[in-house]
């Protein structure tokens, strides 16, 4: 469950707010050097660290991010429309697999009319690139970014199983004892189920 | 025919309308045709299509877009609290042509500009028939002013 400072939640509370989704994709370029593209939903530019984020208007979206208490492999996805070769070549020039994706939740100081950010926005979602697919037309592109949590690489582990000796071999460590109590599963019926 | 604001999925059918300016600007400013950039074509619509200080809208007959106007709030030099809604350019198809169709896209602009809190509409266009688009914003109230053109030496 998230907390939030009390600025934050003020705007909550407020009969009148202004938030953005603030988007970062740390990709490459083709010298690998840093190319992280800054962009964020609605009509304006938005400057939060003294960084940039482009404003994308309807020309991004994106899915819903569900919370849960499970450990699973969360998914998301980032779609650009009507973009150009320059934003292609971004994300087909380089590796984009396993690039960090971030997507924050600001709010903007209305009241003040600076649009200015206030506190610091939530982090919503904090991933990887898994997938791309770009999809083209005749003058312009879209662009779909798959991404998931971290556990996506724990996933990919092949054979790498929920208890503390399957982690173990493919970690190279015994420390991380997560899985201690995962082990083992009883046959004691009770109402809610088995221990 | 409406006016309205244009869809990401609208993208290629207004590149296609933007071209038809294009061809038509040609005629005048030959030196359009070898300085057309697709990229930067798109970049430009994206740009007007996304932020809330320009517009971009599409004039449409059923799906097909016929028509566009697209411009800009600017701000008064002497006063930063007084701003100007300047159209940037205008188009209908040559089939489309005419004071009806030319109007709603005005009305349109319009509107958008009062709600964004202009008090004053500005206009200029290099491209297709400056003389004619002239009398034409005449027509429609608006006084004459100065635009120049001059090409620098490299």
């Amino acid at each position: 469950m998230k907390s939030y400072s009390t600025a934050i939640s003020n705007q909550f509370n407020s009969d009148r707010f202004v938030a953005v989704d603030l988007v970062e994709l740390y990709l490459l370029d083709t010298s690998y050097n840093a190319a992280t593209l800054y962009l964020c939903t609605g009509g304006f530019d938005v400057t939060y660290n003294s960084i940039t984020y482009t404003a994308q208007g309807d020309f991004i979206g994106f899915s819903s991010v569900a919370e849960d208490f499970d450990v699973k492999v969360g998914r998301f996805s980032i779609y650009l429309s009507a973009v150009g070769n320059n934003y292609v070549s971004k994300f087909v020039d380089t590796d984009f697999e396993g690039r960090r994706v971030i997507i924050r939740k600001a709010f903007l100081n209305i009241d003040a009319g600076t649009l200015a950010v206030i506190d610091a926005p939530i982090t919503i979602f904090d991933g990887q690139i898994y997938n791309i697919s770009i999809t083209e037309s005749r003058n312009s592109s879209s662009i779909n970014v798959d991404c998931a949590t971290l556990f996506a690489d724990f996933e990919r582990t092949s054979g790498r199983k929920t208890n503390n000796g399957s982690n173990w071999l493919f970690q190279g460590t015994t420390a991380d004892t997560c899985f201690e109590k995962a082990g083992f599963v009883g046959t004691t019926e009770f109402k809610w189920g088995r221990l | 025919m409406i006016v309205r604001k244009i869809l990401p999925q609208e993208m290629d059918a207004t590149i296609n309308l933007f071209n038809y300016y294009v061809d038509q600007a040609v005629e005048s400013i030959p030196s359009i045709s070898e300085e057309y950039d697709e990229n930067s074509v798109l970049e430009f619509i994206r740009l007007y299509a996304t932020h809330n200080e320009y517009v971009w809208m599409n004039a449409y007959e059923g799906q097909r877009p016929i028509g566009l106007i697209a411009g800009c709030v600017t701000q008064c030099p002497w006063n930063k609290d007084i701003f100007h809604g300047h159209i940037d350019m205008v188009f209908l198809l040559e089939s489309h042509r005419n004071l009806d169709n030319f109007r709603s896209l005005l009305d349109a602009f319009t509107a958008w500009a009062k709600a964004n809190k202009c008090t004053k509409l500005t206009a200029g266009d290099i491209g297709i028939d400056p003389a004619r688009l002239k009398k034409l914003y005449e027509h429609f109230g608006f006084k004459e002013a100065l635009l120049m053109v001059k090409e620098l030496p490299e």
